[in-house]
């Protein structure tokens, strides 16, 4: 009876990777393929998916360590305005052409604030993971309040255009790039420690690290060698006043620094786990950290390559908007049971991290179909027969990676901080982070002027 | 902060944190690097070109520049002038010329007829328009008595409403308003014509040399 919801949930999707899929996909047309609609659909799925089964992991189950649930409650944020950016682009694709201007001007709007909220979270998630930097209940919140007033402060600046952007890229920076240094620091003081458990912070802070700084330019470290970076300029705001200026704008200069420091980070991890004794080799982050590398000169190679419109705006997407819609939740939830921070001996727990686990790789299969379809010519009815079979293989095994990653082992060990803050923090942290999105979304309806 | 407890080794700060003051240090190098080539580099070369077609206004603003000379020359003397054309990103040649007066003010008489011989040496003008060499009469009391004039690029000829092309296709209806750069080399010789005798007086003339360049700029709007 317990895992009768489980098995419901994998008959329903063999059932539609077997018949549904193929017959959807045979009818669908090329143009339709490369459309990135249905991708951001996905993804807002998949965030707002992740987002309630971790609220529903820190409400429903308080005997998890408080360190935890507060990390836990940081993500959830992270993921439900992650979900909801993914809805205003959806909804601005499906219906931008019947909606009003000042509708269309509030979905964008939008974006952009919860786009830098979840920015603005990462200083947050940095100091919390893999142990919280600040291990006094007063600094903790201070800490959290600071980074709400920061952010509603400078998304005011920017809304109002009190500051020009480069001031408020400039500003950000300062922010941000310490808290980069945070998971840079964790992995070069502690990769090659002989202490087991601060080889495991290293690890865990590298991962994370990937996790969320993959959305900062990870992919476009081949610039680093190529002009100084100039490929990144391409797609920037601060492109429009180059071409009147005839220099490149701070705003560009600014914005590539944080690409800078991340690069840098994904090119040390690289480094670090092709030399690293064998004894201590992390096999999941190397193998994470060679896909970032090597996706990085597919990026460069597509942009420099590709000339079909289609194609890179398929591309755009999973190498820019794709990286914290589908390839962050991968990440992140292989962080959660890897490091059992949804208290994995819990059979109600394991079954809904099962279920997330589940819909993750149908997902993915799904978004990998997609993109493998746009770029090469397989007749649509073979890919969706493709995509079938990979995805019974895939729902069949899943079982077994989900038992070796969710296994206790003395790699899994994180040190914990008792009590350094208030149980009912954690949902203080909550209703602190949705009050300070709520505004956040305010200040989108007030300049759309509806 | 953030280093787990364990007793203190000691050592200076810079052995402690070697690691991170070497990438700290790595990244404000590059940062550094990055930041002079992003400044200084052709924001155009970033700039893909729009290849989708619409419909496009076009503005056009044309400015004259000129360059004036004015020497006193004897018989036969020669005046040697040059004017340099550059183009910026957005300017189109529309046409150069060059205007010679010599007001032939101090003939005496009949049989007394001043003229002024312009040859151009354009070799190092891109594009290789063709040389002239013309002769005009120092006529008393006209502005201009002799005119060489080069056409690249007539402005107004070009529909200033496209529809349906590529920014490029539209670029490409300037195009040879693109050409004319370079060095514009010209001498001017001034015959003097007397009929002899003791009463000739004639002697010389105020020779001015102007050079017009006409340019324009063009505006797209993408309707």
């Amino acid at each position: 009876m317990q895992h009768l919801g489980t098995k419901v949930v994998r008959v329903a999707l063999l059932l539609s990777a077997l018949i549904f899929l193929p017959v959807v996909r045979a009818e669908e047309g090329v143009t339709e393929t490369a459309d990135t609609l249905d991708l951001v659909i996905l993804s807002m799925g998949l965030n707002i998916l992740i987002a309630a089964a971790l609220l529903w992991f820190i409400i429903k189950h308080k005997d998890n360590f408080v360190q935890n649930r507060l990390f836990l409650s940081i993500i959830a944020l992270l993921f439900f305005a992650n979900g909801l950016l993914f809805a205003a682009e959806g909804f601005l694709q499906l219906k931008g052409a019947t909606l009003s201007a000042q509708s269309v001007v509030f979905l964008s709007m939008l974006t952009v604030s919860m786009d830098f909220y979840t920015a603005m979270l990462f200083p947050i998630i940095f100091v919390l993971f893999p142990s919280p930097i600040f291990t006094q209940r007063k600094h903790v919140i201070a800490f959290g309040v600071l980074v709400a007033v920061t952010y509603l402060v400078l998304l005011t600046i920017g809304v109002f255009e009190l500051l020009p952007l480069a001031g408020i890229i400039f500003v950000s920076n300062i922010i941000m790039l310490p808290a980069f240094l945070i998971p840079i620091r964790w992995y070069l003081l502690y990769r090659d420690s002989p202490s087991q458990i601060e080889r495991n912070h290293a690890v865990a802070a590298a991962m994370l690290g990937i996790g969320i700084l993959i959305s900062q330019g990870m992919f476009s470290w081949p610039s680093l060698f190529i002009f100084g970076g100039e490929t990144l300029v391409g797609g920037l705001t601060g492109l429009t006043s180059a071409s009147v200026s005839g220099t490149v704008s701070w705003t560009v200069v600014f914005n590539h620094s944080r690409f800078i420091m991340t690069s840098m980070f994904l090119l040390y991890i690289v480094f670090k786990e092709l030399t690293v004794s064998k004894e201590i080799v992390s096999p999941p982050l190397r193998l994470v950290a060679l896909t970032v590398f090597f996706v990085g000169i597919a990026n460069a190679m597509v942009r420099g390559l590709v000339d079909d419109p289609l194609l890179s705006t398929l591309w755009e997407f999973f190498a820019i908007r794709g990286t914290y819609g589908l390839v962050r939740p991968l990440i992140i939830v292989y962080l959660l049971l890897k490091f059992n921070l949804i208290n994995m001996g819990n059979p109600d727990v394991r079954r809904v991290a099962r279920l997330v686990a589940l819909v993750l790789i149908s997902v993915w299969v799904a978004m990998v179909f997609e993109i493998f379809q746009a770029f090469l010519p397989i007749p649509q009815l073979l890919s969706a027969a493709i995509i079938g079979v990979v995805l019974a293989f895939l729902i069949g095994w899943e079982d077994r990676v989900f038992e070796d990653v969710a296994r206790e082992s003395e790699d899994s060990q994180l040190s914990i901080i008792d009590e350094f803050v208030e149980q009912d923090d954690v949902s203080r942290f909550i209703a602190l982070g949705l009050l300070t999105m709520i505004i956040g979304c305010f200040l989108a309806f007030v300049i759309s002027g509806m | 902060m953030f280093r787990f407890k364990k007793p203190d080794e000691g050592g200076a700060f810079y052995q402690k944190e070697r690691r991170m003051v070497t990438f700290v240090a790595i990244f404000i190098v590059i940062l550094i690097f990055d930041t002079i080539v992003l400044r200084t580099i052709d924001p155009q070369r970033l700039i893909p070109p729009d290849e989708t077609s619409k419909d496009w206004l076009i503005e056009i603003s044309v400015t004259e520049e000129t360059e004036t000379i004015s020497e006193e020359l004897s018989a036969n003397q020669i005046l040697e002038t040059t004017y340099t054309v550059m183009l910026s990103e957005n300017e189109y040649l529309q046409s150069v010329s060059l205007v010679i007066q010599c007001s032939d003010e101090d003939e005496p008489g009949e049989g007394f007829s001043d003229e002024v011989l312009a040859r151009t040496t354009l070799d190092a003008v891109d594009g290789s328009p063709t040389d002239k060499e013309e002769s005009g009469s120092c006529l008393e009391n006209t502005e201009d008595d002799l005119v060489l004039s080069w056409t690249f690029m007539d402005a107004s000829s070009v529909e200033l409403n496209q529809t349906e092309k590529t920014e490029t296709e539209v670029l490409a209806l300037f195009e040879t308003g693109k050409t004319g750069t370079g060095l514009w080399a010209a001498e001017i010789e001034l015959q003097v014509v007397t009929p002899g005798g003791i009463t000739a007086v004639d002697n010389g003339e105020q020779v001015t040399v102007t050079w017009i360049v006409s340019t324009f700029e063009i505006n797209l709007t993408a309707n």
